[in-house]
């Protein structure tokens, strides 16, 4: 094992491969930066440019652009409330408070620890645990997704500050939204009327990037003379202090393994495990009232989560060659045209590749950091440019993002029309967050408990069968009775003190 | 406070420009005529994203088209969405220059317009070249007790429906080759659609069902680790990775799905710009780096002219609608 890391660093050292990862990583952070350019845009741009290089220099310059993103998509969201990338859409929760408190530059400097910190961790487990990781993600089948997703909707309650009832409605507008488009099981056509846009459904950055960035700038428009200009103008120090490192120790420690974990679902990445790691954040906080006002778990957890389960998603395409996401299958298309297969024995057939790629991501990381921490007195002098320079700015940056998604105006216009909704949302009260949980798992949910019913002869006792799925619901039993039960005492409390002044008033 | 405003106002005025300048694209190529064709760079739509088996072959053919153009660059745009229809739409709507072709794989133009929501129909573009071919397959673990594909059928008369199979999607090409199998064959099996083809390699690895239908690149991975092995080809072709895999006709079987990959453009393309194309195809399918490359992926290369692609894709066209039927998915 020695060996093999000490020729991955060999390779990863080797001049045009720590060039690769420093441009790579570079510009990485700047992608991430402009809200709605994703890994996916800037990967699919450089393709052909790979296509020169050395197989291993490719993956280590396209592995860099992926934690770059993942790092950079931080900054808007803390700012701007304005999401770089999907992932980072949580952070925009209690980030952009904190700023508004004048703590932006805290909450952008646990962020760079905690996601140097998770995909570490990731790493490690990539290092020394991929197979048999590996074979973990493969027993999990649809059961335990569908179970998964159930135990994900619970988290609506911790997401968002303000009136349940309003984010259960949030909620439920999440999950209609996400039976848009094709039936995933029979293939009918649900909901699109006459649109072909619509067959494959909303497109999640769209969804996000109107109701955070869009909906945010309209509302903060109309606040502008009062709240919005403070906040614009306080900027506040720049390093977190040592009870903000205190409290972040437990979110980062819990979001390294949520992250770790998430990234080894299909399709589940980022944004699942940030929403996941805030969820468990607001549940084990001593201090749940803060969520949502500003509290720093709530954004150390998510965003070490993120950036872990991005580092994770390469277990299942080296070690069995299966890519989960599509930033994964990208770099999965770049490989085999160099006549690569990665799959169990990428190892053996490859193995510069295979421990080059690692130790320069183990490089990438520090120089992510590097990057990250000095940038952060730089980044939030963002906060003096005046609202009406920034606006326009914003939409038009959130704009030109969403169009690259499929370079077709039709996500633009969905953006549009979500910023419109994230206005009356903010307005009426009703939190976001919940809205594109529910939308993220909707699909999830639904696809992999049909799956489970086809493959369960119709039945439900295939989810009480399996061990995995078993499990999950036990935990998902635990989490509702123990809120309850709390609950219960809570009001028991209440009405016994109430009681209690009434005795002493008489 | 007024100069601000008045900032704001003209940001907001080249925001707007943006934005609709996004909305006019690209417009036809000034200057020019046929005879030097091309004469600018040439847009290569895929409506698919990026890094999937259509987009690869879409830059690994352009990679040996460009010397015969002219040094011409040809650019990818992965214009996905409505299951490809929406990059199809926008090249059919496009003007008939040569300077904005799709790069396809059947589905946009040969079962999408079946569902009457597409604005075109099969037969509204100018086929250009065949690229290549692919079959179906059918992938199963190593250690299933089939061997071959008329082992499985013997097994599934004996105890009908007790196979289950993992494919990409209700209607994809995986879901209607299976539907031939199963009518051609007097078998059942039962369909379990998921996303992607990662995702019906990992329920297959999973065991939680017996067999996976898909094209053959999917499976590569696990067939070289010893986890899969392909029971049968449910196409017509053969890549050396697969070539003792007997295809259903040579097991007595009749029935066959390939996927046909190739060029079109937007209807009316004269017969110059057609074959300026199809010859850079062909010189491009003759590069032993690109043919490589092709072959990695599993797919067989299998140059066509354009009317050899057009007939392909009536044909292909013709069947899927039968197969949709039966499958209840159109009226």
């Amino acid at each position: 094992m020695n060996d093999s890391i000490l020729l991955g660093f060999s390779v990863a050292l080797d001049p045009m491969n720590l060039l690769a990862v420093l441009a790579g990583c570079l510009l990485g952070v700047v992608v991430g930066v402009l809200p709605g350019l994703g890994p996916i845009t800037t990967i699919s741009i450089l393709l052909p440019f790979t296509y020169a290089m050395e197989p291993t220099t490719a993956i280590i310059l396209l592995a860099g652009i992926y934690a770059g993103v993942m790092y950079g998509g931080t900054v808007t969201s803390v700012l701007l409330k304005l999401p770089g990338e999907a992932a980072s859409v949580v952070t925009a929760i209690d980030g952009y408070e904190m700023a508004r408190k004048g703590r932006a530059g805290p909450a952008l400097g646990i962020s760079a620890i905690g996601s140097f910190i998770g995909a570490t961790v990731a790493l490690i487990a990539l290092t020394f645990f991929a197979p048999a990781l590996a074979e973990l993600a493969v027993k999990l089948g649809p059961p335990e997704y569908a179970m998964l997703a159930l135990l994900g909707l619970l988290l609506i309650a911790y997401l968002g500050a303000g009136a349940f009832a309003k984010a259960v409605v949030a909620a439920a507008i999440g999950l209609f939204l996400a039976t848009v488009g094709l039936d995933p099981i029979s293939g009918d056509a649900r909901f699109v009327g006459d649109s072909l846009q619509l067959l494959d459904g909303m497109d999640v950055v769209a969804v996000v990037l109107g109701l955070f960035g869009i909906g945010e700038v309209l509302f903060s428009l109309r606040e502008r003379d009062s709240e919005a200009e403070l906040v614009s103008k306080k900027v506040g120090r720049v390093w977190p202090t040592k009870k903000d490192l205190r409290d972040s120790a437990a979110p980062i420690a819990r979001g390294s393994v949520i992250g770790t974990l998430v990234g080894l679902v299909p399709g589940g990445g980022g944004l699942l495990s940030s929403l996941l790691s805030y969820g468990a954040e607001r549940r084990f906080a001593k201090n749940p009232e803060e969520f949502g006002k500003g509290a720093i778990q709530g954004v150390a957890g998510p965003e070490t989560a993120n950036n872990a389960s991005s580092t994770s998603s390469f277990i299942p395409l080296l070690s069995l060659g299966i890519p989960f996401n599509v930033t994964i299958s990208l770099l999965f298309s770049v490989l085999l045209i160099n006549g690569i297969t990665p799959g169990p024995r990428l190892v053996t057939e490859n193995p510069d590749l295979f421990w080059g790629v690692i130790a320069s991501m183990y490089l990438g990381n520090v120089v992510l950091l590097i990057l990250s921490l000095p940038l952060v007195g730089l980044l939030i002098q963002i906060l003096r440019v005046d609202m009406a320079v920034l606006s326009p700015f914003i939409i038009v940056l959130s704009l030109v993002g969403v169009y690259t998604i499929d370079n077709n105006t039709w996500n633009m216009w969905v953006a549009l029309f979500f910023g419109v909704v994230g206005y009356f949302m903010r307005i009426w009260g009703f939190p976001p967050g919940p809205l594109v949980l529910a939308f993220i798992l909707g699909g999830l949910l639904e696809t992999s408990l049909r799956q489970s019913l086809l493959l369960g002869d119709e039945g439900l006792l295939i989810f009480l069968q399996r061990p995995g799925s078993l499990a999950l619901i036990a935990v998902s039993v635990l989490l509702i009775g123990a809120s309850t039960f709390s609950a219960v005492r809570k009001r028991r409390a209440q009405t016994g003190a109430v009681e209690e002044s009434i005795h002493v008033g008489s | 406070m007024i100069a601000s405003r008045a900032l704001a106002a003209i940001t907001l005025a080249v925001a707007s420009l943006l934005v609709t300048s996004c909305s006019v694209g690209a417009g036809p190529q000034s200057g020019g005529t046929e005879a030097d064709y091309p004469n600018s760079s040439i847009e290569a739509v895929v409506p698919y994203d990026a890094g999937g088996a259509t987009d690869q072959l879409a830059r690994t053919v352009i990679s040996g088209m460009e010397p015969e153009l002219n040094e011409q660059s040809v650019v990818v745009l992965n214009e996905s969405g409505g299951a490809g229809t929406s990059g199809m739409t926008s090249v059919v709507n496009s003007e008939p220059n040569g300077y904005k072709l799709a790069f396809i794989a059947g589905g946009p133009l040969t079962v999408q317009p079946h569902y009457g929501k597409t604005s075109y129909s099969y037969d509204d573009v100018t086929p250009i070249a065949r690229i290549a071919t692919s079959p179906i397959v059918l992938a199963v673990r190593a250690d299933a007790p089939w061997n071959t594909i008329q082992e499985l059928v013997a097994d599934l008369k004996a105890n009908p429906g007790s196979f289950r199979y993992a494919s990409t999607g209700v209607g994809n090409p995986a879901s209607i080759a299976m539907e031939k199998f199963n009518a051609a064959a007097g078998v059942d099996t039962k369909q379990v659609p998921f996303k992607s083809s990662s995702e019906t390699v990992t329920a297959l690895l999973g065991k939680n069902v017996d067999g996976a239908a898909g094209l053959p690149q999917g499976f590569t991975a696990s067939v070289k680790s010893g986890d899969l092995k392909i029971l049968a080809n449910l196409g017509s072709v053969k890549d050396q990775s697969y070539e003792k895999v007997p295809t259903l006709k040579e097991s007595g079987i009749d029935a066959s799905t390939d996927l046909t990959s190739g060029i079109v453009g937007p209807k009316g393309l004269s017969n110059e710009v057609v074959t300026a194309l199809a010859d850079a195809v062909q010189a491009s399918l003759k590069d032993p780096k690109v043919l490589e490359r092709i072959s990695s992926s599993g797919a067989v290369p299998d140059f066509g002219t354009g009317e050899e692609y057009a007939a392909d894709i009536k044909s292909d066209f013709d069947e899927n609608g039968i197969v949709l039927k039966e499958l209840g998915l159109i009226p």
